[in-house]
Parts: structure tokens; sequence; C-alpha cells
């Protein structure tokens, strides 16, 4: 059995994560007292870790099954990374239905997080372009799920963090495009109620939409950014490569991140446009995945780690409650570089257990100082808790067993489908298990 | 499209070789011992663009089974433009010390059933005066250690075969490439503990293929072994035989 180095991305656990790397989906598991899937380990907090039990790494099991160029269903294992689908299937014109922010990631750990995308207003989530999946239970059990078939299971799966076994092959609805190419216009901000006008004129014609937002700006510019929407483009003609990534190849060291870096950095981004709109067309790649062109750039905090802080708030309650968690946030001077906003748009998730629902979403994110980010947060939670909030489990480190339970109203229906062998560090700090 | 011949296809290096080459819409015949595997790998080139995939099974420690492969493909194809030969076992050095069938086992899989593949592909590839033959070595085949030189000469007995091999068929326009990798995150070194030294099988495959492309003779993957190997062989014999590798 392999001992590896397995964390995720947030690197906050210094534990020892055994796992084994599984090649082809009908291989026996070695024994252990509890299993979970692990795929690229891009989750941030420890739903993806088991320090308990055994991972099964699932990146080998990565062939694809079966594709057709009429109707654009594709069938593959579920270690096949979103990058290799995007490599194969755009120069032949077809991309993934939903996509996240980084192609690092696997067709199982995108179902299993029920990941979304700058277009959750006009698509859903990933697991709504989903036909059908088999799941392999701890007891050698193989369940065809679709909404037709172990519907309950399939529903269950679907945002259920890898808990009702391993996904070992999806079949995926994929999306007609015309080339590798984004229309996209990025256009500034002053404060948040320009944000929420932007919001709503954009997410009628465009797909994508998102924003970036400067969380150490106060008073009169609370909440300034950039926003970014785009459309698939039709110019065909130009060529398109591929550019390497650079890599960050040491952690730095724990002090490179502070206010005052991370405001320089905050206020030079805000001013990379002169305060002026752009429009260009730009290849899908840094429309879609910017920070793909830095690997390991979570080395960039340093060895003690980060948090992620990902909320939702419902509509009606949705701008009142962004601007206190930016007050909040601005005034403790600990923000980052990469708070992100955007609305979440009307269509329902057919997962039971799936974070993303119409509201507006913000993440944020926070180098680990101990005891003052943990404070920050908590009162971050209250704010959500109040706006009637909910929580992401994927970028999860710390929240509490009441902040999971209203985020999740159905937790307890879940609990029904999760594998008996089936386990995550998540799921044992959430029930204290 | 160029017809390739795969033995070993499902193991981890081959197919990170082979799907760069399916996106060139290659034939591929592909041989290996499990037909549940050969058949998702057959399945997953196809859709990445391959124009054919054949496959077949062969128990690479039995000279009958690697014989009648072998007359197989001698009959499904009259032009070979590839043979690629990546089949291979780590065994237990400490088994085999004390265990000649075992070490005799071993010896069929990594060595002779490799030579039977290279004696009628060379023929072959000679008659029609064109190929390319490459083969997985290892680092492990330019000198010997106690914690796996048996393994270790299988894989020097190659790299020397290969050499007189290159010789010979020169004149015919035939390349034989020796793909040496150093230590590789595999299934074949799953048990193992991995250091700083370890590449992924997927980035040795690519290296590979893009080794493969440009007709290189000896090509050590990654590149950075090719000087620790240096450093590793000038070590006096008389220092060499006290160290704990």
């Amino acid at each position: 059995m392999e001992k590896t180095n397995f964390n995720s991305w947030g690197r906050l656990s210094h534990k020892v994560h055994k796992g084994y790397r599984l090649g082809w989906k009908g291989e026996h598991w070695p024994e252990s007292s509890s299993y979970l899937p692990f795929g690229l380990g891009r989750s941030y907090g420890d739903s993806c870790l088991n320090s308990q039990g055994l991972l099964l790494g699932t990146s080998q099991l990565d062939h694809l099954i079966s594709f057709s160029d009429d109707t654009g269903e594709l069938a593959c294992e579920s270690g096949v990374s979103l990058l290799e689908l995007n490599k194969i299937f755009i120069p032949r014109g077809w991309f993934i239905p939903v996509t996240p922010g980084t192609q690092f990631v696997t067709v199982g750990g995108a179902i299993a997080n029920d990941v979304h995308g700058k277009n959750h207003h006009k698509a859903g989530t990933f697991g709504c372009h989903v036909k059908a999946f088999d799941l392999l239970r701890s007891g050698n059990e193989k369940l065809r799920c679709s909404k037709e078939e172990n519907s309950s299971y399939y529903k269950a799966t679907i945002g259920g963090l890898g808990l009702t076994g391993l996904i070992t092959q999806a079949t995926l609805q994929m999306k007609k495009i015309k080339g590798p190419w984004i229309d996209q216009e990025i256009i500034p901000f002053k404060n948040l109620d320009e944000y929420f006008q932007l919001a709503i004129e954009s997410d009628q014609n465009y797909e994508y939409t998102v924003s970036w937002v400067d969380c150490l700006a106060r008073g009169p510019s609370l909440g300034r950014g950039l926003f970014i929407r785009g459309n698939h483009s039709s110019l065909a003609s130009k060529k398109h490569s591929l550019k390497q990534p650079i890599n960050i190849p040491f952690n730095f060291p724990d002090f490179s991140l502070n206010s005052l870096s991370i405001k320089i950095f905050n206020t030079l981004y805000f001013y990379k446009t002169f305060g002026r709109k752009i429009k260009n067309t730009v290849s899908y790649v840094p429309f879609f995945y910017p920070l793909d062109s830095l690997t390991n750039w979570n080395r960039i905090y340093g060895r003690r780690g980060f948090f992620q802080y990902q909320c939702v708030i419902p509509m009606e309650k949705g701008a009142e409650t962004i601007r206190e968690l930016f007050k909040v946030t601005s005034h403790y001077k600990e923000g980052s570089f990469l708070a992100v906003l955007k609305n979440f748009g009307s269509l329902k998730s057919p997962g039971i257990m799936s974070f993303p629902r119409e509201g507006m979403t913000l993440c944020l994110d926070f180098p680990n100082k101990g005891s003052q980010t943990k404070k920050l947060m908590n009162d971050l939670d209250k704010i959500v808790l109040q706006g009637g909030g909910a929580l992401y489990p994927a970028k999860d480190a710390r929240m509490s067993l009441e902040m999971f339970e209203s985020s999740f109203p159905n937790w307890r229906e879940f609990l029904d489908y999760i594998d008996p062998q089936f386990h995550s560090d998540f799921w044992s700090r959430i029930f204290k298990k | 499209m160029k017809k390739i011949l795969v033995f070993g296809a499902t193991s981890a290096i081959a197919q990170a070789i082979i799907r760069k080459y399916a996106e060139k819409h290659c034939e591929f015949l592909l041989f290996g011992r499990n037909i549940e595997k050969l058949e998702i790998l057959s399945g997953d080139l196809k859709v990445r663009g391959a124009k054919s995939v054949h496959h077949l099974i062969v128990d690479f420690s039995n000279s009958q089974s690697v014989s009648q492969s072998l007359h197989n493909a001698l009959t499904l194809w009259n032009e070979w433009d590839m043979v690629l030969v990546c089949h291979g076992s780590l065994p237990d050095q400490e088994k085999m010390q004390n265990n000649f069938q075992e070490l005799q086992n071993e010896y069929e899989v990594n060595l002779m059933s490799v030579l039977q593949i290279l004696t009628v592909a060379s023929n072959r590839l000679e008659k029609q005066n064109s190929g390319h033959i490459a083969v997985i070595t290892s680092v492990a085949g330019e000198r010997g250690k106690k914690s796996n030189y048996a393994y270790g000469a299988a894989k020097g007995a190659l790299i020397i075969f290969l050499q007189g091999l290159r010789q010979r068929l020169q004149n015919h326009n035939i390349t034989v490439t020796d793909l040496r990798p150093g230590f590789t995150d595999s299934p074949m070194t799953a048990h193992l503990k991995k250091g700083l030294l370890f590449s992924s099988s997927q980035k040795v495959g690519e290296l590979a293929y893009k080794a493969l492309e440009k007709k290189k003779d000896v090509v050590y993957l990654p590149s950075f072994w090719w000087l620790i190997m240096r450093i590793f062989c000038s070590i006096p014999e008389k220092i060499f035989k006290k160290l704990k590798l």
C-alpha cells in the first residue's frame, strides 16, 4: 500500500493520509477500515481527506469509454480530468457544460461536489448535465444511477461529497461550441450597488459572468471590483495553442501575504484596466482558468496553508448581507486576492446535498493565521446565518454542525445513502465522531 | 497512418505513450495479459482518435504464447511501422536469491520474451526496410546493486542487445530507441516509498513520445537521469561495493 502525501488544496492538514491509486475500475481495493475517493485534491479543506482510513486515488481511472459526435454524449471513467476533456474535445467543437475555475478537477470530483461555474445562471450545476453514473459500494455492489434508475442514489451522490461510494464512470452531456475563443468584457465597478446593477443586466445576455472584488476597499468604495462577462466567440480562424504553466516551486514565507502586500495587489489589480471597460477576444484558458497558469499556486500562502470561505445568500437578503460580509472582512484587514462574487440562477440541481442555489455567492480566501482567522470566519457565519445562507463544504475546513444543518436541510435524508464503509475527515469533524 | 504493435499495452507508461499516438489517428495492435484491461484501453484509444484497435492476450512468461501472438501479428498486418515493447515486472530481489525457479520466471518476462519479440520484429522491419523499434529498459540496467541486481541484469542485457541491434539495422532505415526511465510512480512501484526523484508515469510517457518522434537512440526519462547515472557509474567499485543501495 502506498504512503503518500495526499493533501487538500488548502494544505491545512499535517496528518499522514494513506492512499491507494486505482488503475482500473474493476480493481480490488486493499483492506481498510474506511474509504474515500480522492481525485486531484482541489477541495480546499478536509472533505477530500480520510485520515482514519484509506483514500482511493482515482487519477489513473482516466479512460474514455464512448463519445457521440452527433449528440455530444460522453461516457468516461471518473478520474478523467477536465483538463484532458478540454484538450480532446474543444478542438472537436465540444465543451464541458459547466466548468469550475480550475481544470485540475476530475469528473468524479465535479459530481461529488456538484461544482458550479460562471454560467450557473444559465446552466445550473455540473450535476444538471450528468445523465448517469456507476456507483461502486463497499460490499462490491454496483449501482447504475440516473433519474430513472436508482434515482435516490443519483440524487444523493450528486453533491454527496464522495460518501455514497466510488463513482467509477459517468455519462455527461457535452455542449456544442464554435471554437476555443471567448468574447470577453471587463467592466470596473466602483461599489456594490454598481455590481448588483451590472449582474442583473449581464445575466440575461451573457452566458458567463463573474466578478472579482477588492475586499479590502472600504467606505464609499466598499465592494469595488471588476465585472467579467463573456460568450463563446464565433471566431474560428485564429490558431489556438496551449501555454505551459509556471510552477511555484516552494512555499512562500509566511509573512509574504500581509495586509500591505494584499492591499497593493488588490489596488493594482483593480486598476489593471485603468478604470476603463475592456472588450476583447481571449482563449478559454485565461477566461475560465486564470490560476491554472501557476501550478501549485497554493504555496503562495506559505507553510501554514489557507482557508477559503464560500457562502450563498438568497436573493431577497443578498445585497444587504453581502455588504455586511464585506464590512467585516475589510474591518479585519484579512481579505486576500481571490474574492469572487456571482449571482446563482434558479435552475435546480438534482442533488439533495448540492450547495449552489438561487442567490448571491461570495468566495473569500484567508491565509491561515490561526485563531484570528477563525474568529473572522465565525463572525462571517453569524451574518450568513441571519441572511438564511449556506456554506460550501468543498471549501470548508471549520464550519460548525449548526452551520452545516442550516446549509443542508436535507442532511437527515442523505444519511440513508452513505456507504457504511465510506468516511471523510469533514464528516467526522462536523459530527464529532 | 502508423501501424503500431504494443507489448504490455496496459502498463502505465505504455498507456501514456500510445494515447499520444491515438490523437494522431494511428492503428494499434495491443498485447497484454488481462482482457478486461485491454478492452477498456481499446475503447479509450478509439474515443481519443485511433483509427483502429485490435487486442490480443499474451502470457509473457510463456514462449509459446509469445510466439503465437507474434504469428497473429504477422498475419494481421503485413507492414509494421512501430514495435513498442513496454511489459516488465519488478521482482522481489530477496525471493529470487533463494529460489532459482523464481529468477528464471522473471527472466522469461523481463528478458527472454523481449528478445523473442525483437528477433521477429527486427527481421520483419529489415525486410520492409523501414520502421521503428522501441523498448522500455531501466537505469537499473546500468550498474548492479544488491537491492535489485536480478532485475537490473535483465535490463542491462537488453540495453546491450539493443545497441547491437541498432548498429545492425541502421542501414535499413530503422530506428531502435532505448527508452530508459528512472524511478517512475506506477502500479509496478506502488509498494515503494516515493522520494523526490520519482516522476509520474504520465510525464515519463509524454517525454517518451517526444523522444520517439525525434527518433532518438537512447533517452533518459526524465533527462536528469543521464547526469545521475554518469555519477553513479563513475564511483570506483572498491567504494561502490560498500555502499548501502
